[in-house]
């Protein structure tokens, strides 16, 4: 295994972690994740698992990961990159790996994340008509929402 | 006058795998395009996920698949475990390794029933929705539930095995061999089921690894990729198995990979059952469940579903709760990568059982 984790520290720019047996982390800057994605696929990373985000909003950012998988080491690896929660835009990996295109889609649609170069990121994917804060940032209350947009219907068992 | 026209293929559809739809546009009845339609199953899981106790999670988590609840239960153990770095019992890891194969059983049973009726053969369904009610009865014997069990859990399993439970598996398996001889003479071997699927749909090898499949879908096209193999969990790592493959990577590939799997699956069950060791702990000890913290940290856990790689992706902030979880169903690719190429220039007959050939489970991306 650390013969891939030296392949990967070659990559410019990348800090890698090793979590345990077969997991790697890979943190990059914003400017260089489509280029070290790019040199993972070359180097074997041939499968994003997923793709998605974690709203870290008490640094007002938010943390971008692909996990991607290495079959000839069994590796996983794992890139990360923060962005600006306040201007969200991250270029498309849809040309290196094609799964990420419904991936972009779904992060475009639930954290509100701008991807350039993916042409159906923004348009509606899984929610329909919707016109609040993208549901699955953090200051999103879903609670709230519920009670504003929905009746709650009162049980019909007198017992209660 | 347009060439082309629209139909909806779902959400209430016969042969739509769940609550989903697909948008097809088709010229005379070739299929032109295709697109997914997903939201009509989410109900925001990952989002609840992060507002409740690790242990309350235990109930959502199942629900994220229908038809094979447990690979939930077991990837989001494991994530909990490896972030805890607590290691589970010898006689728990065995535990979760025959009900992982056990659901995976009744998952291909189920499996093979619907892709029978989309090719117009009933008779299966009837047969194979019965057999796997069978597993659910022994499911029902361990945790009281038939189809969402919560009995894998962080630290190994909720409690022991009722006694005999072993024994009434491996009479199980002994039903199900004896039945699949009766599936492959009425499905396998007939000579519809090979006119209709062979060389349809096909994911070629490299389609295969540049798509992202994994599977039964990567298997169909020569790749010997499984997470119990290539990444052992639980007891598999104790077991002795190969990977079935095959190269044509088409309809008929799948389904009989899907066999193929369905055999491997009832010999891992009859070795964990002979391997397990017949006493000890079940489950580690664990700090009480809704005072419990998990040490912050990222970890990506993963297990084979039928249907691929399922994972679960978990961000503890040193907390009682998640701050993060993404869920990694292999039906998340197969649909919107894959589905909507092999699609393309099907017959409109052929849609629903190229769907069920790919095994999408809609609940893996409405989650």
């Amino acid at each position: 295994m650390m013969g891939i984790v030296d392949k990967i520290k070659e990559i410019d720019g990348t800090k890698v972690t090793v979590q345990r047996e077969n997991r790697i982390f890979v943190d990059v800057e914003k400017e260089r994740v489509i280029g070290t994605l790019y040199s993972m696929k070359l180097i074997g990373f041939s499968q994003l698992s997923v793709l998605s985000v974690i709203d870290r909003i008490a640094d007002n950012q938010f943390e971008i990961f692909y996990v991607l998988y290495n079959r000839d080491e069994k590796v996983n690896a794992t890139v990360r990159v923060w962005i600006d929660r306040d201007n969200p835009v991250i270029e498309t990996a849809e040309k290196i790996y094609p799964s990420a295109h419904a991936w972009e889609r779904e992060i475009a649609e639930m954290f509100g994340v701008k991807v350039e170069g993916n042409e159906e990121a923004g348009k509606p994917f899984i929610l329909e008509n919707w016109n609040d804060l993208p549901p699955m940032r953090k200051d999103f209350d879903s609670i709230k929402y519920s009670s504003e947009h929905f009746v709650f219907r009162h049980s019909e068992d007198k017992n209660e | 006058m347009s060439k082309s026209y629209e139909l909806f293929i779902g959400p209430n559809h016969p042969g739509i795998p769940g609550n989903f739809s697909v948008k097809i546009e088709l010229e005379g009845d070739t299929v032109v395009k295709a697109k997914g339609d997903p939201g009509y199953l989410h109900r925001a899981f990952e989002k609840a996920m992060e507002g409740r106790y690790y242990i309350q999670n235990l109930a959502l988590i199942p629900r994220i698949c229908v038809p094979e609840p447990d690979i939930n239960e077991a990837a989001y153990a494991m994530a909990v475990e490896d972030l805890m770095g607590i290691e589970i019992p010898e006689r728990a890891k065995y535990i979760r390794t025959i009900v992982l194969e056990l659901a995976r059983v009744a998952n291909l049973t189920f499996w093979m029933g619907s892709f029978a009726a989309t090719l117009g053969l009933y008779t299966l369904s009837q047969w194979s929705f019965g057999d796997r009610d069978y597993a659910l009865d022994l499911f029902n014997e361990i945790c009281g539930a038939r189809v969402y069990h919560m009995f894998i859990w962080p630290g190994g399993v909720r409690r022991d095995l009722p006694p005999g439970w072993e024994d009434r598996v491996l009479d199980y398996v002994k039903y199900i061999k004896e039945r699949l001889v009766d599936y492959d003479n009425i499905f396998f071997k007939n000579v519809m089921f090979k006119y209709r699927t062979k060389g349809m749909a096909v994911v070629t090898k490299e389609q295969a690894i540049e798509w992202g499949a994994t599977g039964p879908i990567l298997k169909a096209a020569g790749v010997a990729q499984d997470v119990r193999k290539d990444d052992p969990y639980a007891a598999y790592g104790y077991l002795d198995f190969e990977i079935p493959t095959l190269t044509d990577g088409d309809s008929w590939s799948r389904a009989m990979i899907r066999r193929m799997e369905l055999d491997l699956s009832l010999d891992l069950i009859e070795q964990a059952v002979k391997k397990m060791p017949k006493k000890g702990p079940v489950c580690a000890k664990m700090p009480n469940p809704l005072k419990g913290i998990v040490p912050a940290g990222e970890t990506y856990a993963k297990v084979e579903s039928a249907r691929g790689e399922h994972g679960f992706y978990m961000v503890s902030d040193n907390t009682g709760k998640p701050y993060r979880v993404a869920v990694r169903g292999a039906s998340h690719t197969h649909m919107f990568t894959i589905a909507e190429k092999v699609l393309i220039g099907q017959r409109l007959a052929d849609v629903s059982h190229t769907l069920v050939s790919l095994d999408i489970c809609p609940p893996e991306f409405d989650r």
